[in-house]
């Protein structure tokens, strides 16, 4: 169990592992953010319903760059994980609130 | 991720860039191509070359209308839809066309196109299946030889990729203004971080702007949560809240008499004035519930909402006014729809755009070749004891071999192959792509085997060459020549065999560039054959 573990260890620890981590937050937690972020400005900008579609849907790529960019400038992929998809979970929260 | 942020975003840069910028310069490429894509639609059909140019008339418009409504409903009468398009600047002719009635499990028919001679007494029903501009505006974001889907999947994943790499370029590069002025030529990788830097930093507003606008034309395909919040997901209630007069109706079924066309011009000349008319499309023509729509020539405003004038096809009745609801967050959409689509661009702004996109095509190629440039420095001592160049190394200055000097040749292929397949042969427009593609695959068989200088000097100086026939191609297969273009003032086929020429004499230029240095080695040190020498302090920091 514990040569087991240690393994799993020196695995994570690995430089491509932790790109391989780090661009994967990016990727999908950094969309996952992007796309709450789309759907709460949806609902919650004080606009015409189609034009604040428009507004969120233009805006959520920069949403998604600085996710992105933000995976890569934390010191560990773990953070990168941990600290978008807890907005994308807050923001879900705030969803469910508004909507 | 690296000790610091500067670091962390170097190696960001250099790495989501590497990763996609093959398919990139492809998207860049015929991107950019797409600028001119009505004029070289344009000269792929040498058949309308003679006789059938004319300017927009419009005290001919009425004339015109009748002609095109009787010539339509003898020849088209039981068709799905009619389209008569008038001659503007980019499109210098009158046609009449349509489309079948879709077969069984089709959702379209075969579409017709039938030119009408600028004296108005022939027609022109024989032109070449061609894709023309039409393929390179496809090509750039729906790829080829896959489903268009899974293609705007791909792009829009390596343009998300593209924005990245230019967010995380300006945050490395920190003597913006300074390095706007430095090109230090004949340096080895020194001079291709200076050609990278300067064709990314001249233009870069321009690359910013057409990498975002790029993602804003297909958003509601990338990011359709919006919709889902908003709309519960009924894209078709958000659509119409967008365009209440982009409602879609069904043929009855009855027959019923189709108005005069020419009679609903007052109507529409109340609305608009004396503005150009690009085109009428008629649905369901002899039908209870045809419908008319005639559409403006938006000309220089920045626009891209082409709104119709809709009518209804018996009575004549205005459906709709050509005014949609309008707010900030609607034209600034519009605004960078317009700025992709780049549709207002008179000629000189519009070779400006052109400019700027071989710009980005520039930098995407400076960057790989940078790339590749620097990792053979670094296995230099490797390479001298005689060991073979890694595999990543291989792989990537076979791919830039491929792409960058590929795609020139493979587009003068496709040229090529338009006035060459013969002019009646079965998938004729799909051959002249394939052309396209097994130019470029040749490319690639060649890049497996040799990527050494001279190789590369001799696919530029085809292309070159290739480039440079070009109008003598043109005369040969066309029977107009430069000089009777000249004459007759076809500015448009004039400008194609121009451009070719200067892009011929560019490529011939690098060819030229490209051979053998026989003084002075250490001073020409290019592409992937020799390895560099010269300062490398600067550019080192990229390799981590």
């Amino acid at each position: 169990m514990l040569v087991e573990s240690k393994r799993w260890r020196a695995l994570l620890a690995k430089p491509s592992f932790m790109i391989a981590s780090r661009a994967g937050s990016a990727i999908f937690a950094g969309y996952l953010l992007a796309a709450t972020a789309c759907g709460l400005m949806a609902i919650a900008l004080p606009m015409a319903a189609a034009d604040s579609v428009l507004v969120a849907t233009m805006l959520s790529f920069t949403v998604y760059a600085c996710a992105a960019l933000y995976s890569f400038s934390v010191p560990s992929s773990t953070r990168a994980w941990r600290d978008l998809l807890l907005a994308s979970a807050g923001l879900y929260l705030l969803i469910l609130l508004v909507g | 991720m690296k000790e610091n942020f500067f670091r962390s975003m170097t190696w960001l840069h250099t790495w989501v860039g590497l990763l996609v910028c093959w398919i990139l310069l492809l998207v860049f490429f015929a991107g950019t191509m797409s600028y001119y894509r009505h004029e070289i639609s344009l000269w792929t059909k040498p058949e309308i070359h003679q006789a059938v140019m004319q300017p927009y008339q419009h005290q001919q418009l009425q004339a015109q209308i009748n002609q095109g409504q009787s010539y339509l409903a003898n020849h088209a009468s039981d068709a799905k839809d009619w389209h008569i398009e008038f001659a503007y600047e980019r499109r210098p002719y009158l046609s009449f066309g349509w489309q079948d009635q879709p077969e069984e499990g089709q959702r379209r028919g075969k579409f017709h196109e039938h030119i009408i001679t600028a004296d108005g007494t022939d027609v022109v029903t024989e032109v070449r299946e061609s894709r023309g501009g039409h393929f390179f505006y496809r090509l750039h974001f729906d790829l080829h030889y896959m489903p268009a889907k899974v293609a705007r999947w791909i792009v829009g994943f390596c343009t998300l990729f593209m924005l990245l790499a230019i967010i995380s370029g300006i945050v490395i590069h920190k003597r913006i203004f300074k390095d706007f002025f430095s090109f230090r030529p004949g340096k080895g990788s020194r001079s291709w971080l200076d050609g990278h830097n300067v064709s990314s930093v001249l233009a870069l507003p321009y690359h910013l702007m057409i990498t975002y606008t790029g993602l804003i034309t297909l958003m509601m395909m990338y990011m359709p949560w919006g919709v889902v919040t908003a709309f519960d997901g009924d894209s078709r209630a958000y659509r119409a809240e967008l365009n209440p007069q982009r409602v879609s109706v069904k043929p009855a079924g009855t027959g019923a008499q189709l108005i005069t066309l020419s009679q609903l011009l007052p109507q529409v000349h109340s609305v608009w004035g004396d503005t150009p008319i690009k085109r009428i499309a008629v649905r369901y023509p002899g039908d209870a519930n045809s419908r008319v729509s005639f559409y403006r020539n938006t000309g220089q405003a920045v626009t891209d909402q082409r709104t119709p004038l809709v009518f209804d096809g018996v009575s004549g009745e205005m459906l709709s006014a050509a005014k949609l609801p309008s707010s900030g967050a609607r034209q600034t959409h519009d605004t960078l729809m317009a700025l992709h689509t780049a549709r207002f661009a008179e000629p000189i702004l519009r070779l400006l755009f052109f400019i700027c996109g071989l710009m980005g095509c520039a930098m995407i190629a400076t960057g790989s070749l940078l790339w590749a440039i620097k990792i053979r420095q670094k296995q230099q001592k490797r390479l001298q004891l005689g060991d073979k160049p890694s595999f990543g190394l291989r792989l990537v200055e076979g791919l830039n071999l491929t792409f960058i000097a590929g795609l020139p040749l493979a587009t003068s292929a496709f040229f090529y192959a338009n006035r060459l397949l013969p002019e009646v042969m079965p998938a004729r427009a799909q051959w002249e792509i394939n052309c396209f593609f097994i130019t470029l695959a040749l490319v690639g068989l060649i890049a497996c085997i040799n990527r050494s200088r001279r190789c590369w000097q001799l696919l530029f100086s085809v292309a070159a060459i290739a480039l440079l026939a070009i109008p003598l191609l043109n005369v040969l297969t066309s029977g107009q020549g430069i000089i009777d273009n000249f004459v007759s003032a076809q500015w448009i086929l004039l400008g194609f065999d121009s451009l070719c020429v200067l892009m011929g004499s560019l490529l011939g230029l690098i060819g030229y560039k490209l051979r053998a240095p026989k003084v002075n080695q250490a001073r020409r040190t290019r592409r992937t054959s020799m390895p560099p020498r010269g300062q490398i302090a600067h550019v080192a920091k990229l390799e981590e």
